[in-house]
């Protein structure tokens, strides 16, 4: 009998040590893992976040405008809470999320403040002007392929009217019948290269865009066959913030490299130049050098019935940017034209008109990492607060550097679905452990979504306002990676459902694709909030 | 309706080839042109009647954009049947299914029934890629192949059932171990709490012919 009371005893106390073992281990991987997730902000901080606290048009006025007024200085770290407590009032959104996206600083001045628009808005110009020099070149070169595959007599008698009306046509079907830009497109057809382009010289045409009565004396029409383009340095602005990759596309050979298909008859046109540079560059200030030099055109490998050839024209840039920037053109009309089209907003040509502007710009000058599906997804809802493309394309470009990662190719997903690993392990073990022991599941790839997109699909419009500007306000008050914990809140919000069904990694995925823009945003806030105090606790408890 | 086996399918293909209408319309016999672009993967499924028997069948449509490619892979896995969608319309959406072939051959399940899908076929006067280039491809690599129209609901219920109908052949033949999850393939065990909410279920009866 004492024997086996001791053995007992024993058990007992070995089984309560590694009790105490696994605990402790556990709470290393709290440690290791999650630590980097919450800023080591004292805990009273967030308790005193009250469930009933946001910002409102009278705390924003006292908070901000009247400060502002009298030059006093802005306590930003209660505006954060409040948003971060409980949103902000919609009316004051178009103010407020200028700052919650970086595009402004809670610092700077009314001045700085209005430098930084002008800043944004002449880059903005600048950019936009040089993509639709890009897509001029790609729509006359589709023309061209068209025509040379089609009918090439037909292309030949083709006169200036007929041409405009091609290219027209054209722009309709790549805009997809949005309504078309005032600035710039139409102006741009008159000056730039159509007459050269389509010049009654039918054959060995010189395909560079520039005004013909200036260049008609220095250019000898003939056999020689010359593009002219610029490297990818003269769109790529280099000292821009916006740029999040480098991109690096300079061509191999060196500057003024002139070249001809035909080696007869060389041609050189020094005075090009300039011209070039000016029309590439319209609106002004370009902050890098803009080498223009002549290089061989590409020739159509099929040639025509009657035997010549004709040049492909690529304006004044590179074949890669052109062919790069056509293919990205496309998938941009095709995601903007489906892009929540249930939402009255979006509803509105004009609207859309502008979606794609953002789009277009921001590709451009991101050229290397491309358009990605999704990313539309994420200039609507900033589109719809702001209505203007400029400051939405700003807090955009301040977006994507926070969400870019979690882009293909990037590392941010996985750390995401890690992270989500470890804290659904701390914060609910039980539902850990169903998911754990349903297999196929350990790379929580539901969430893959929610990542990508910051949970934009996964809420009404409405919530999505509230949803971004609590991520965005948790960034400066608790953690860089709040959307974890709303993550993990809908998790927590259905687990009894989840459970109980005893939802397998499909029906998880099921379930919810099926429940998305269907959720309780305040309440998922609300327990988001309460699982990061409950994290915050463990951490300081270590 | 009850049923006797719960089949995975995936569909996969180009951007804009038309997966997610077919699917929509296989499950919701419905068109929607300005249908949000998928991100990751999305999910729908519906009950048919094959061979006397009922079968589930579970889709997981996927993005086409190829930058989505490696997060797709990991659904290749433990599919019973594979439709590989191109648009007839658009040849280098063909050129690629070599590409798209491999990559299922190399991430998938070896047993998969793979049916080849020329879709939108409604826009013949747009063709490029004739039928008998896609009976030849099909046909040299061993796949099912049928033209469809996701606008017009041609072909689209045919697609899915003969790929179950191929799969309950081999089922038949005993080609899928039944005992492993990773053939796509599971035996439905009626459980009393089994919720039939699944929305998208629709009449299993109605076919349609091209």
């Amino acid at each position: 009998m004492a024997s086996l009371c001791d053995t007992m005893r024993r058990q007992i106390l070995s089984r309560a040590f590694y009790g105490w073992l696994a605990y402790c281990r556990h709470l290393k991987t709290v440690r290791t893992h999650l630590i980097t997730l919450v800023y080591p902000i004292p805990i009273e901080m967030n308790e005193r976040v009250d469930k009933h606290l946001s910002l409102t048009i009278q705390s924003w006025t006292e908070l901000f405008l009247d400060k502002q007024n009298e030059n006093l200085s802005i306590d930003k770290k209660e505006i954060y809470r409040r948003i971060y407590a409980g949103g902000c009032d919609s009316s004051i959104r178009k103010q407020v999320w200028p700052f919650l996206f970086s595009h402004y600083s809670f610092e700077s001045t009314n001045d700085e403040r209005i430098e930084i628009d002008q800043i944004i808005t002449d880059r903005y110009n600048k950019l936009i002007n040089e993509w639709q020099n890009a897509e001029e070149t790609i729509i006359k070169l589709d023309i061209q392929r068209s025509n040379c595959s089609k009918n090439s007599t037909t292309y030949l008698e083709t006169n200036q009217n007929s041409n405009e009306t091609i290219i027209s046509s054209v722009k309709n079907i790549l805009t997809k019948n949005l309504s078309s830009n005032p600035h710039s497109l139409q102006q741009k057809d008159s000056n730039i290269s159509n007459e050269v382009f389509f010049e009654e010289s039918p054959i060995h045409t010189v395909a560079i865009p520039i005004q013909e009565e200036t260049n008609k004396s220095t250019i000898a029409y003939n056999q020689a066959v010359l593009i002219a383009r610029t490297h990818t340095e003269s769109v790529i602005d280099r000292s821009s913030p916006y740029n999040i990759i480098e991109t690096d596309t300079d061509d191999d050979d060196g500057n003024l490299n002139f070249k001809t298909i035909e080696d007869n008859n060389e041609t050189i046109i020094p005075e090009q130049d300039d011209e070039q540079n000016e029309i590439i560059s319209s609106a002004s200030s370009v902050t890098s050098t803009t080498d223009v030099y002549m290089d061989a055109v590409e020739i159509l490998n099929d040639e025509q019935p009657n035997g010549s050839l004709t040049p492909i024209y690529y304006g004044s840039f590179s074949k890669e940017t052109v062919d790069t920037f056509s293919t990205n053109l496309h998938r941009i009309d095709k995601d903007v034209a489906r892009c929540d089209r249930n939402y009255p907003y979006f509803m509105n040509s004009k609207n859309l008109k502008k979606l794609r502007n953002i789009m277009c710009t921001y590709i451009w000058d991101n050229l290397t990492i491309g358009y990605i599906q999704g990313m539309c997804d994420l200039v609507a809802p900033l589109l719809v607060i702001f209505d203007e493309e400029v400051i939405t394309y700003s807090c955009f470009c301040h977006l994507m550097k926070r969400l870019l990662p979690n882009f293909p190719n990037g590392t941010g997903m996985d750390e995401h679905l890690g992270h989500m690993r470890s804290l659904l392990q701390i914060l609910d073990s039980e539902l850990y452990e169903h998911i754990h022991h349903t297999g196929d599941f350990t790379h929580f790839y539901f969430c893959y979504r929610w990542f990508l997109l910051d949970l934009k699909r996964e809420f009404i419009y409405e919530d999505i306002f509230l949803v971004w500007e609590v991520i965005a306000a948790a960034r400066r008050t608790v953690s860089k990676r709040f959307v974890l914990f709303i993550a993990l809140a809908m998790m927590k919000y259905y687990r009894d459902i989840i459970l109980d069904n005893r939802m397998n990694f499909t029906d998880i995925i099921k379930f919810f694709n099926e429940t998305a823009e269907k959720h309780d945003a305040q309440e998922i806030l609300r327990i988001a909030r309460e699982l990061m105090l409950e994290l915050q606790k463990l951490i300081d408890n270590k | 309706m009850d049923y006797a086996y719960v089949f995975k399918y995936i569909i996969i293909g180009d951007i804009n080839v038309g997966k997610s209408c077919l699917l929509l319309q296989f499950t919701d016999k419905r068109f929607q042109s300005a249908h949000d672009c998928t991100i990751g993967v999305e999910f729908g499924s519906r009950i048919v009647n094959v061979a006397e028997k009922g079968v589930k069948l579970q889709i997981w449509d996927t993005a086409g954009q190829e930058q989505f490619r490696s997060i797709i892979r990991s659904y290749y896995r433990g599919a019973a049947g594979a439709l590989l969608v191109y648009d007839i319309t658009k040849r280098t959406t063909f050129d690629h299914l070599t590409m798209w072939i491999n990559d299922l051959r190399n991430y998938s399940t070896s047993n998969m029934v793979i049916v080849l899908i020329g879709n939108k076929c409604d826009l013949s006067d747009r063709r490029e890629v004739q039928k008998e280039e896609g009976e030849a491809f099909a046909r040299d690599h061993g796949l099912i192949f049928i033209e469809t129209s996701a606008k017009t609901a041609v072909n689209v219920e045919d697609a899915f059932i003969k790929t179950a109908r191929e799969i309950c052949n081999k089922i038949d033949d005993g080609v899928f171990d039944l005992t492993n999850e990773m053939c796509g393939i599971k035996i439905h065990h009626k459980l009393p709490n089994e919720n039939p909410n699944t929305r998208r279920n629709s009449n299993p009866n109605q076919t349609s012919g091209c």
